[in-house]
């Protein structure tokens, strides 16, 4: 699956986070796909800005990982990535145990990284529920 | 507009009636209606005026305040950004998880979600300005 958020900005100035879910259905990969190669089929999304495309990302988190990963799961991991790249500056990317993470942010954001985090990874979460 | 801060207002108790929601009207037509929702040590605004449409912010200090956070298009997306913002007041253990470090962005960068536009078929792909 791959699960994104991103908070985005309109040319008319409207500004929100919208969440994706793509799920890759019964396609086993051993290394992560990248969503750009490799997305998967559209299956959820959360909308706060309904003008999508071409818009200006002004952060994002994505998450690729195997169809149907519990938060649980994923969490501790995210958590590993995050404490990985502490001496790295965003954008940041990074496979942990199968497991790809890539999150970004412009320069005014990223004075309260954690908070836009916070967000990207709620709104991740409430595009995600595994049954 | 009135009905629709109203409206909203109802909504958000609606979905958390353990918070605190207070509407707050302008002085004046032409000013701006606030809506304060408080959950726990969380305070959400909402704000909007004829000129600058609806806002949200997540107020952390008062004193810092740059305008909101979010503008949004439509009581909908304000609704699902509050809605976001309450509920990830629920794991507050997540900020602390991940400390309290400082990071840096390598440069300004610009990123144009280009292949949603093809109906969110496609990963949104980011282009580096």
């Amino acid at each position: 699956m791959y699960v994104t958020a991103h908070r985005i900005r309109t040319p008319l100035l409207v500004e929100g986070i919208n969440a994706y879910l793509y799920a890759h259905g019964g396609h086993v990969w051993q290394v992560p796909p990248e969503p750009e190669v490799e997305p998967g089929e559209l299956v959820n999304s959360l909308l706060t800005v309904e003008a999508v495309g071409g818009n200006q990302v002004r952060s994002f988190l994505d998450i690729v990982a195997p169809d149907g990963t519990w938060w649980s799961e994923l969490r501790p991991r995210l958590m590993q990535f995050v404490g990985s790249m502490r001496r790295n500056r965003f954008p940041w990317r990074g496979v942990v145990d199968g497991c790809l993470f890539r999150l970004g942010m412009d320069q005014q954001l990223t004075r309260a990284w954690q908070q836009e985090l916070a967000h990207l990874y709620r709104a991740c979460e409430m595009v995600h529920h595994p049954a | 507009m009135i009905a629709v801060i109203s409206e909203l207002a109802e909504r958000i108790r609606a979905a958390f009636p353990l918070a605190t929601v207070d509407v707050d009207p302008p002085l004046h037509d032409r000013g701006t209606y606030h809506i304060d929702v408080r959950l726990g040590d969380r305070l959400i605004v909402v704000e909007w005026s004829q000129r600058f449409g609806i806002g949200v912010s997540l107020v952390i200090d008062a004193a810092l305040d740059g305008g909101p956070d979010f503008r949004l298009a439509n009581a909908d997306g304000a609704f699902r950004i509050v809605k976001l913002l309450l509920s990830e007041a629920q794991d507050a253990a997540f900020g602390r998880e991940l400390g309290n470090w400082t990071a840096e962005a390598a440069e300004a960068i610009d990123y144009e979600d280009l292949a949603v536009t093809e109906r969110e078929r496609r990963a949104p792909r980011r282009k580096a300005a």
